[in-house]
């Protein structure tokens, strides 16, 4: 079957029209598993019984008329860091090398729900914590594009086993553009909703004034599509939004003449990539030529984010990571006291990324520093928010690079996380003010695709949708 | 601003967490460059500026003290890595 790249609206007709059943489907894509992985290790757990049987159960509902909805039958795959009853769940870390969680993910159960068919866990950077899926207690994952070149992260697994026909999508976690950069670096879609829309019950938490759940996808409508299930308000998360959009595939086919599109002024220096900056010229051009009015709009305080970003990230990372204390579950080392106990279970089962972001958010925390540093970041956040108000009064959205060119080579920003981090300073500051961004392959350079990055007011995502569904259909013309 | 080996171990008791040399060795630049960069926010203007702790707008979620589904005892207590009578358990404490 040479399906394995097909969007899902492709799939789900050939479901439909029972021309392939869902068995066939899950055992292509478990070939294509067992086939890639060797080399890629995008994946940290597959869950080849129950995929099975999920899709068994698929093809009795379609054979008797019942099926759910587009994606019933399809099969997908999960960043390792979102719970699934029973299957084990370890955010690619010692830490958590025999959890299974008791309980599913809201926007897992949702995939569920609608007869989604779930392949696997997928390989990440240890908590979340970096931008290449190279710091895996799993080991790296590698770019199906090319081998020399990281896969981006942290959701580098997820990304890598859409790229590469493993899966159909996926669901990631977007902390600082862990679903959108990987995204660009494999040549997919990303998508990271506004904060609140997508419920991150069940997802282990890096920074929760930071995190949303993403999606990686290959095309736009299946991303719309996956939104449109995924969204919902959960009381289970206090940071839900509760009023979930309509339709968010509304704007889709719908143009995009009248739209008034951003490009950052101070994303234009001498400092970026030549290639991001053609095709974020290139997209503007496109949009321009179908009616959209583009205008650079000068937002100065996005020459903080990264700095702003790296305190507050690590210093509700630090809060989070008290849960794990080898008392009611992960890894528990031997101590001669309560307190050794802990040190012990923490210093081994945890990597050196993740301690030292550890400590330094510690340390911006702590009683001598707080103000000078956590307070300090937690004012700039403002005025960074600030400047995306000032310019949402004069465009409906932004348009910009995801990450500065091509993705890195292997091992080149290893045991740097500031210069890791750095990777995404152009991701970031849509985390820091919680709003809707979308990464879109456009362009190429060197062999490998592009990618520009739409921004938005927050709850915009039909209109981001629509105007990426535009460029992505230009792209496509012969 | 320097970092010194003192502040480290300080920091470590703090977070209940050790560095091997080694791996200090590999992330001490990095934690430097970190503090480099955080120290550049003071150079910020944010006077009478509010302090933004999450982009939603937050709003107290409340609701009736009833009992609803959970966990079960054994399900809570099948992560653990020792349990007695139905609790943790834990090294003396005391």
């Amino acid at each position: 079957m040479n399906g394995l790249t097909m969007t899902i609206e492709a799939l789900s007709g050939l479901l439909e029209k029972k021309e392939v059943s869902s068995i066939e489907l899950t055992e292509a894509f478990l070939q294509q598993i067992q086939a890639k992985e060797p080399e890629l290790n995008a994946f940290i757990t597959v869950t080849r019984e129950t995929a099975l049987e999920a899709a068994a159960a698929s093809d009795a509902r379609r054979g008797r008329g019942e099926a759910i909805g587009r994606l019933d039958g399809i099969p997908f795959s999960l960043k390792d860091n979102f719970s699934v009853k029973g299957i084990p769940m370890t955010c690619a870390s010692k830490m958590l090398g025999n959890y299974r969680p008791p309980y599913t993910a809201t926007a897992a159960e949702h995939l569920l729900q609608a007869g989604a068919v779930l392949l696997g866990k997928n390989n990440m950077d240890e908590f979340a914590i970096g931008s290449s899926t190279e710091n895996s207690a799993f080991g790296p994952v590698k770019n199906p594009l090319d081998p020399l070149r990281v896969p981006g992260g942290s959701s580098g697994g997820s990304a890598a086993c859409v790229a590469a026909g493993e899966a159909a999508f996926s669901l990631g976690s977007d902390t600082g553009g862990s679903v959108r950069q990987p995204a660009a670096c494999c040549g997919i879609v990303g998508l990271k909703p506004t904060y609140g829309v997508i419920s991150r019950y069940g997802v282990t938490a890096l920074a929760s004034s930071l995190d949303q759940v993403g999606i990686l996808a290959r095309n736009i409508k299946d991303t719309a599509l996956i939104l449109n299930q995924v969204a919902s308000y959960d009381p289970k998360d206090s940071m839900s939004w509760r009023d979930a959009a309509a339709d968010y595939s509304a704007a889709i086919g719908a143009g995009v003449a009248g739209k008034r599109i951003g490009i950052v002024k101070e994303y234009l220096g001498s400092d970026m990539d030549p290639d991001a900056l053609a095709w974020v010229r290139q997209a503007a051009d496109w949009l321009t030529a179908a009616g959209a009015r583009v205008e650079e709009v000068s937002m100065p305080n996005m020459a903080h984010c990264l700095a702003c970003y790296y305190v507050l990230m690590s210093a509700e990372f630090h809060a989070n990571m008290g849960r794990f204390d080898g008392l009611r579950f992960g890894m528990r080392a031997e101590g001669d006291d309560y307190f050794s106990m802990i040190t012990n279970s923490r210093t081994q089962g945890l990597g050196p990324e993740v301690k030292t972001r550890i400590l330094f958010g510690t340390y911006v925390l702590s009683e001598a520093q707080y103000e000078k540093f956590f307070l300090k970041a937690m004012k700039v956040r403002t005025l960074i928010c600030r400047d995306y108000e000032e310019a949402f009064k004069k465009v409906d959205c932004l348009l910009t690079p995801v990450q500065n060119g091509l993705p890195f080579h292997w091992g080149s920003r290893q045991g740097d996380s500031v210069k890791m981090a750095a990777t995404d300073k152009l991701a970031i500051p849509s985390n820091l003010a919680g709003l809707p961004a979308l990464a879109l392959p456009f362009g190429s350079a060197e062999g490998l695709p592009g990618a520009v990055q739409l921004i938005g007011k927050p709850f915009s995502e039909a209109m981001l949708l629509g105007i990426a569904d535009y460029l992505e259909q230009e792209g496509q013309r012969p | 601003m320097e970092f010194s080996a003192k502040e480290l171990s300080k920091l470590e008791v703090l977070a209940r967490v050790n560095l091997s040399e080694k791996e200090w060795d590999r992330c001490r630049a990095a934690f430097q460059n970190a503090l480099d960069m955080a120290v550049s926010l003071q150079a910020v203007d944010t006077e009478g500026v509010e302090p933004t702790i999450s982009p939603m707008k937050l709003v107290n979620v409340m609701r009736e003290d009833e009992i609803r589904p959970g966990l079960n005892r054994d399900e809570a207590l099948a992560q653990a890595m020792e349990t007695e009578s139905g609790c943790y358990k834990v090294p003396r404490i005391l």
